[in-house]
């Protein structure tokens, strides 16, 4: 039989954590599951290069060849290599939004040198660790503060910085206020795993009412933080949400939180399979990309989550005012 | 010579200013807040940056954040803020970050007394954050001290790569006296040369103190954490990787031990009696000494004006060869505790006041009088 697409899929074992995506979100079964749990590639002629595989293994160990040069993961110049397999789970969503990150800033062009990544502690915040810029995990919650005095030290540097829920929205949620407020030129990629992944599954501001966590065994009781609101609240530039199942969506916000002059910032609702997942009666990884599908909306529907651009703002940025205030002090003014 | 009449908050500032400092992240707080006003008005005027945080631990954040991204940094606060910094204290000991902090105390605990003197946070500079680490404290008596003692913090901070404290208080930050503001100083500025082709490792022993460190956007491609981790910044759980990091610390103030002791000795050539006072508080000690001394008292004052590391090397000269030891303290006894450790044949007293107030000659004569006699 002819190929549908004259293309190669990789596996790289090495990555690889078993979690079974590939296999299940290929629409045309060019993957099979070994005994041994690692996927295989047994029919890659049914393969019509659709990506789907590639965008949602978080691990970076899967990828479609369309030439003899593209023998390693397209991310492969971006990864700190040496540092894989990551510390997330099996199926984490967190890798997933790190690739989509990794792929803007490829096609952006920006100059690796250049870029600041910054986080905070969690899940989320090991994400710098395995990125080939210069990268800092700082404390809890203090990502933003951080990043505010690289930025403005520097403001050359591209300063991106990744939050989780509860490290952007309960201990660090002042500094995303007062960040969005300043609207400093920052990117922020806040992953909304829907509880706090790093500790065990405990209840952070963003988990459901109603669901179960570690610590809200009876249901979570109340209500929950709508981060999007609260950035467009507080002055944000641009604001956008997406999930990991909508990888095109999250790209096209990527890209356009990094294109943004001023605070940017971009919700990922993001699926932690390990904890709330298996806690909420959800425990695949695949099967939590698939409930991400019916929790959203493109519209406005009451209890979904609305996804797409939510905002876009033209305030001048802090940068730009600390420029034009420097000369007029100069001046004496 | 140049003279300038400066409040001590004034000298604080423009001392910072002098060492190099261009970025200054702070919230505000009596007594320091006239530190803050000062860099909001002078920075952008020399290119520096200003900001006002939210809150005092994004501060020092964000002051770690611009030096890593190649500015000196320095925040200013009080023993509340202080509170709230100490998590990047500990940030900036593990990351190996220069960064100064000034500490105007006032009475505590809590928001205890905003408007009034104290020393209550000597101990809180040594021990404020958790985990063993290195931190270097620094501690004026006069304006003039204030202003050379904060080039030092800045000078020692960027050549060790640790936070440095200055710790003033409120008396100090808003008095008034001449300062000669054209001595020469030394402005430690480093940075480490990589051939092309070679790795930096930014925590490698050999790189930790007297090289300084590379800011970020200059090609280096780092990572810094404030778990424990390897010479090249990735984080690791062994313990041999563990018990190096921590060491490192140590041993960053023990090889520096020269740099880090700056001591007065007023008259203990001869002393039989001690003072060890810091600070506001050994200001009427002077005074003090020199009526005894008229009297006939062989009385003097070891005046650490770097507290921590504590110089305990040099005090303990004095162990036998004085009969009494007299720490004066605007609080209820912290520098004594360290001060006992040294002394194993002379006794040591204690001479304390925590009303918000400093001592009085009349109050420091008798009370030396009284422990002397008995
Ligand atoms: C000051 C402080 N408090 C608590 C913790 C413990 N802690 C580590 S990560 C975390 C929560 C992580 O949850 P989230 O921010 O949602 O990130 P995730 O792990 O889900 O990506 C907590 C409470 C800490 N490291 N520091
Ligand atoms: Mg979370």
């Amino acid at each position: 039989m002819a190929k549908k697409k004259d293309v190669k899929v990789n596996i790289n074992y090495d990555f690889c954590k078993k979690c079974e995506i590939c296999v299940r979100i290929c629409p045309t079964n060019v993957f099979a599951l070994r005994s041994d749990g690692y996927p295989e590639v047994v029919h890659e002629e049914e393969c019509i290069d659709c990506g789907l595989c590639q965008t949602h293994c978080p691990d970076f160990a899967v990828w479609i060849q369309h030439n003899e040069e593209e023998i390693e993961h397209p991310m492969w110049d971006y990864l700190r290599r040496e540092n894989q397999p990551s510390v997330w789970c099996p199926g984490c969503g967190i890798g997933i939004i790190f690739q989509s990150l990794l792929r803007q800033i490829k096609v952006q062009g920006i100059p690796k040198d250049k870029i600041a990544f910054v986080s905070g502690i969690g899940c989320t915040g090991r994400m710098p660790g395995y990125a080939d810029f210069n990268t800092i995990h700082t404390t809890h919650g203090r990502a933003l503060a951080f990043a505010t005095g690289i930025k403005l030290a520097n403001p050359e540097l591209k300063v991106i910085a990744v939050l989780g829920d509860g490290d952007g929205l309960a201990i660090g949620g002042n500094h995303l206020i007062h960040a969005a407020r300043r609207n400093i030129d920052i990117t922020a990629i806040l992953v909304n795993n829907f509880n706090y992944g790093m500790t065990g599954g405990q209840v952070s501001p963003t988990t459901p009412e109603d669901s179960y966590t570690t610590t809200s065994p009876y249901g979570q009781l109340e209500p929950f933080f709508d981060t999007a609101k609260l950035a467009i609240g507080a002055g944000a530039n641009f604001v956008g949400r997406a999930t990991t199942y909508h990888v095109p969506i999250m790209d096209k916000l990527i890209k356009e939180a990094l294109s943004t002059k001023g605070f940017s910032l971009v919700e990922v609702l993001s699926h932690c399979p390990t904890y709330y997942g298996r806690l909420n009666h959800i425990p695949s990884p695949f099967d939590m990309l698939n409930w991400q599908k019916k929790m959203v909306t493109r519209k406005d529907e009451e209890g979904k989550y609305k996804i797409g651009v939510l905002h876009k703002g033209d305030r001048v940025s802090l940068t730009e005012r600390i420029e034009e205030l420097k000369k007029r002090a100069k001046n004496g003014k | 010579m140049k003279i300038e009449l400066y409040q001590g908050n004034e000298a604080v500032a423009y001392g910072a200013l002098r060492a190099g400092v261009s970025f200054y992240g702070g919230y505000p707080i009596t007594p320091s807040s006239e530190i803050a006003e000062i860099m909001a008005r002078e920075l952008p005027k020399r290119d520096g940056v200003f900001i006002q945080m939210e809150d005092e631990i994004s501060s020092l954040a964000a002051c770690i954040g611009a030096r890593i991204a190649g500015r000196k940094s320095m925040t200013a606060t009080s023993g509340p803020g202080f509170s709230l910094m100490q998590e990047h204290v500990g940030y900036a000991a593990m990351a190996e970050v220069p960064v100064v902090i000034v500490d105007a105390m006032r009475g505590g605990p809590s928001t205890g007394l905003p408007t009034r003197t104290s020393q209550g946070d000597i101990m809180q500079a040594r021990w404020g954050t958790h985990g063993d680490h290195a931190v270097v404290a620094l501690m004026p008596s006069t304006v003039e001290e204030a202003f050379y003692l904060t080039i030092d913090a800045v000078n020692i901070s960027e050549r060790l790569r640790l936070p440095a404290v200055v710790l003033t208080d409120e008396i100090l930050s808003h008095m008034r006296e001449k300062v000669v503001v054209d001595r020469e100083v030394e402005i430690w500025e480093r940075e480490p040369e990589i051939k092309k082709g070679e790795r930096y490792f930014p925590f490698d022993d050999d790189n930790v103190y007297g090289t300084g460190i590379i800011p970020f956007g200059k090609g280096q491609r780092y990572h810094i954490t404030g778990l424990v981790h390897r010479k090249d910044g990735f984080p690791s759980n062994d313990p041999e990787v563990a018990k190096k990091n921590l060491d490192r610390f140590k041993k960053k103030i023990e090889d520096n031990i020269d740099l880090l002791t700056d001591i007065e000795f007023y008259n203990t050539d001869d002393a039989e009696v001690l003072y060890v006072g810091v600070g506001t508080a050994a200001r009427a000690v002077k005074e003090v000494v020199d009526v005894l001394r008229k009297r006939g008292i062989k009385i003097g004052l070891f005046r650490p004006k770097i507290v921590w590391p504590f110089p305990g090397h040099e005090l303990k000269k004095f162990d036998g060869k004085v009969s009494h030891v007299i720490v004066p303290e605007l609080n209820q006894g912290q520098l004594v505790q360290e001060v006992e450790r040294h002394f194993k044949t002379s006794m040591v007293s204690r001479l304390n006041r925590y009303d918000g107030e400093l001592f009085t000659f009349d109050e420091l004569l008798n009370g030396t009088l009284n422990i002397i006699k008995s």
